[in-house]
């Protein structure tokens, strides 16, 4: 059930982790690749791709040190209320990333990003800039730099940052010169004032930029309703993901997304199939 | 509205929400509603009424819905975009008085997995029919439903013998005769 979307989920995945070093030919993903999301999400699909699994897996036992910003995989992986078992792959990236390797047998195949890969903005980002709040806010502020309006602190907000550490961050980025602050009414709201310099040391820039987080929750909602309905009536999985749907407009809310919408049964599994099949460019 | 097609996928969609849920409901429908299932009329209907729900104990107040009933109706009318009360219990005053002798042995079941649903009897709905036709207005729609049920003389005497049971107050029969007069019985 959700095939199609199963099958495109396990597709952007492979795309990512083949980026990120991972033994795959997979194309190259046109979209910015977040790490912390993707580790977080793969525990969803890995029943579809045992492979693929794996093989994360070994990236994250052997790679993700150097690589993993822990603080945010921890609250990324919140989202996808992840087991906290020492199996689960954040689980695996943060005890690896804080350098206590877990004493895992993996293939051994993957090899080390190369951080020119267009996709990996996020990680050359953190290695121009340090890990942390500040190099994830620059590429969110790229992400939004066609936004002239601005955003505020709360919506420049990361997962694993905090609302005042991104003010503080801002209040340095705007002293600087890099980002503007644009006053309306009460509300402050941040914007890049120089994004073409920084595109340009961050270059190559890949040709989507988007927010993977939510979107991948949402994903990995879907398909655990999908496997939880896999042997119920289409009415239960309309109903289901009708139920899972209302719980997500406000995550699909914050990426101004407003979600599907149908009625009869197979119209609401083929409306919010398709759907979230938009939400995963690939 | 109701179409024959559309209360039967909702029923349907309501018998596998509930046998996915492990429930198993039977309960007694009367109306408009039962009338479409039983293809004895076309006229689309906003509801699916219910007189009783059936268990050990044998018809019981439908007032208020069996709670897995409610959730599972709840559930589809969001998933179909049905009015929440498309399926209520809002004839099961009928049973204080008693439905008409024989009533659930004439009727008709039909399984749709999780819920059973008995619908009245032709004869039966007759009953009903008269009932509610004779505080209708003339050419309502009960009253069509009536004509379209093709009640013979004797039908409608017993339907009006079982109908002022319910109301034994001289003007009910008053008006019930008029009913039956536009069928060209007396009483």
């Amino acid at each position: 059930m959700l095939t199609r979307l199963r099958d495109h989920a396990v597709e952007l995945a492979w795309r990512h982790w083949t980026a990120l070093g991972v033994r795959g030919v997979a194309p190259a993903p046109t979209v910015a690749t977040d790490l912390e999301a993707l580790i977080a999400f793969t525990p969803a699909i890995a029943a579809a791709d045992p492979r693929l699994a794996d093989e994360a897996r070994d990236w994250c036992v052997r790679i993700a040190r150097g690589q993993v910003a822990v603080a945010r995989l921890k609250q990324v992986a919140r989202r996808f209320r992840s087991r906290e078992d020492d199996a689960d792959l954040p689980a695996i990236a943060i005890a690896a990333a804080l350098g206590k390797r877990p004493a895992l047998e993996t293939s051994g195949k993957s090899t080390a990003p190369v951080l020119t890969t267009p996709a990996l903005l996020q990680l050359r980002a953190r290695h121009v800039f340090g890990g942390g709040t500040r190099a994830d806010l620059l590429v969110t502020l790229l992400r939004r730099r066609d936004d002239r309006g601005g955003a505020r602190v709360a919506e420049l907000t990361g997962d694993g940052a905090t609302k005042r550490n991104t003010q503080l961050v801002l209040d340095e980025l705007t002293a600087a010169g890099l980002v503007e602050r644009v006053d309306t009414g009460n509300a402050a709201r941040y914007r890049l004032a120089r994004a073409k310099p920084l595109a340009e040391l961050l270059a190559p820039i890949p040709a989507t930029l988007v927010s993977w987080p939510e979107r991948l929750t949402i994903a990995a909602r879907l398909l655990g309703v999908a496997d939880q309905t896999a042997s119920r009536s289409a009415t239960t999985r309309a109903v289901e993901l009708t139920r899972a749907m209302t719980e997500l407009r406000p995550t699909a809310a914050t990426i101004f997304e407003r979600g599907p919408s149908a009625i009869g049964i197979d119209a609401t599994v083929d409306a919010t199939e398709r759907w979230a099949l938009s939400l995963l460019p690939l | 509205m109701f179409t024959p097609d559309a209360i039967d996928e909702a029923l349907r969609a309501l018998g596998d929400l509930l046998r996915d849920r492990d429930e198993r409901i039977a309960v007694v429908a009367i109306g408009g509603g039962g009338l479409l299932l039983l293809g004895i009329t076309t006229r689309p209907t906003k509801d699916l009424d219910l007189v009783a729900v059936l268990d050990a104990r044998g018809m019981i107040s439908a007032e208020p819905l069996p709670p897995a009933l409610q959730r599972a109706a709840a559930d589809v009318a969001q998933v179909l975009g049905l009015a929440d009360d498309w399926i209520n219990a809002g004839p099961t005053s009928l049973l204080r008085f008693g439905l008409p002798e024989g009533f659930l042995r004439r009727a008709v079941a039909r399984d749709y997995g999780g819920i059973v649903v008995h619908l009245a009897s032709r004869f039966d709905q007759i009953h009903f029919k008269l009932f509610a036709a004779t505080d209708d207005r003339p050419g309502g729609k009960h009253h069509v439903d009536l004509v379209r049920l093709q009640p013979t003389a004797e039908e409608l005497r017993l339907a009006l013998a079982w109908a002022c049971t319910h109301d034994p107050s001289d003007a009910f029969r008053m008006l019930a005769v008029q009913v039956l007069a536009a069928f060209g019985v007396e009483p």
